[in-house]
């Protein structure tokens, strides 16, 4: 089978996995709760009514974020078997408040049961039970110890202490805050990088700090919408190729999908990504310096209005757009005429 | 060389496309045939088939999370890569690949 990686490369493919099948969950719950939130009121989930019902379909989604978190992660290690423990795993995480780090923890802790309980070799006359029978009943049986008496009780205090420090950081260490997560957001645009930083945001989601998802805003919208600008104001940057998908990076930029930025990375990694990154860490930490929150889990500008300061992060994104476009025309040569025949998208 | 890829991405919405095309273009330099089924957020694309992946001569991954229906490789020499490094520089990934293949 597959040649053999890393063992924290494989942990690292299994916890991206989840990540993957659970942001499905996580941005329709968001935005269906801040909708609601926003049509009827702080107390929406106490006045019976439109505005109610979809606040609970919202929450229903929001709370599947972590089972499917973890359940994914299973997957990911044992294949089709992981999926029940991992879901019950990060039920049960969600249920004792261990959050988004019990169900990552919970989900590779199932998933290596799932897998485990796979080797043992059953007489042929019962090896169909092994999927229908052995798997669920003793895995869950084993996930439901271990999360209650093992990894319950300090993984819930980890995570209670990491959401305390990040609820209490000083003004500086917000800025520093801000300044690595922004970077990490535009370092690979999407990749596992940008993803591990976005998974921070969600977990901060998670424990109700909307701050983080703020600055992931600004730094994941920045650098399509900065190389946009770029594209526009400095022409002799780029080739006739490149300044063609100026509306390809408008698009990617106003809806939050960095991926757009990656040819223009791609083509010139070396000037590119370090604009990039300097215009993303700055747009993240002024949304730490004016307090910036935003409720949405995704959707870029369409869902800015849910931003406790709309004006303000709009004012921020600006800032960090034109800090990205400068820091290309800074850094980035002059395109020569042999370059502008030889390269192509 | 018949080769055929996997590849896949976090949100399975734009580096398991990328991934797919620069494999698809660097096959022209390299002078090999090659199908890429693409594992995206709306399912499997461009499926495998059995034959396929049985007649193979290379297997790659360029994927990021986890392969879905990996039983179906169970016989084959994979070689894996992640989505990036593909993207980035696709003949590099296919001259590696055939390198730790022994081919």
């Amino acid at each position: 089978m597959a040649n053999k990686e890393s063992f924290f490369g494989d942990v690292r493919k299994h916890l991206m996995t989840g990540v993957s099948y659970m942001i499905p969950f996580v941005v329709p719950g968001g935005i269906l709760i801040a909708v609601a939130f926003a049509m009827g009121g702080i107390y929406v989930f106490n006045t019976p009514g439109f505005a109610a019902d979809m606040f609970g379909w919202g929450k229903v989604a929001f709370g599947l974020m972590v089972p499917a978190l973890a359940g994914f992660i299973a997957y990911s290690i044992a294949d089709r078997p992981g999926i029940a423990l991992g879901f019950v795993a990060g039920m049960l995480a969600n249920n004792q408040g261990s959050g988004f780090l019990g169900g990552m923890i919970g989900g590779l802790f199932a998933g290596y049961v799932a897998k485990a309980i796979k080797q043992i070799k059953l007489p042929a006359s019962m090896v169909s039970l092994m999927p229908v029978l052995v798997i669920p009943l003793f895995g869950t049986f084993i996930v439901g110890l271990g999360m209650t008496y093992v990894l319950g009780g300090p993984v819930t205090w980890l995570n209670q202490a990491m959401t305390t420090a990040l609820n209490n950081l000083s003004s500086g260490g917000k800025i520093i805050l801000g300044l690595v997560q922004g970077a990490m957001l535009a370092f690979d645009m999407g990749g596992p990088v940008n993803k591990a930083a976005y998974a921070f945001a969600l977990a901060s989601a998670d424990a109700n700090n909307w701050g983080p998802m703020a600055a992931n805003f600004v730094a994941s919208m920045c650098p399509p919408a900065g190389i946009a600008l770029a594209l526009v104001l400095f022409k002799d940057r780029w080739t006739k190729v490149e300044r063609e998908g100026v509306s390809g990076c408008v698009i990617g930029g106003l809806a939050m999908i960095t991926e757009f930025a990656i040819p223009y990375a791609a083509a010139d990694p070396l000037h590119v990504l370090p604009a990039t990154m300097v215009g993303s860490a700055v747009g993240a930490a002024l949304s730490y310096v004016f307090d910036l929150t935003l409720t949405a889990p995704h959707g870029g500008l369409f869902v800015i209005m849910l931003a406790n300061k709309p004006l303000v992060w709009m004012l921020v994104f600006a800032v960090a757009i034109v800090v990205t476009a400068a820091m290309l025309f800074v850094l980035k040569p002059k395109v020569t005429e042999s370059e502008e025949k030889a390269l192509s998208l | 060389m018949k080769i055929v890829a996997v590849t896949s991405c976090a949100t399975g919405i734009a580096h398991s496309y990328m991934a797919a095309e620069a494999l698809k273009k660097a096959v022209k330099d390299t002078g090999d045939e090659i199908k890429v089924e693409i594992q995206g957020a709306m399912g499997i694309e461009n499926r495998l088939t059995e034959e396929e992946i049985a007649e193979a001569d290379l297997v790659i991954w360029a994927v990021d999370v986890g392969v879905r229906e990996k039983d179906r490789f169970q016989n084959k020499n994979v070689i894996q890569f992640g989505p990036y490094e593909t993207i980035w520089d696709a003949k590099k990934t296919i001259i590696e690949a055939k390198q730790k293949a022994g081919l």
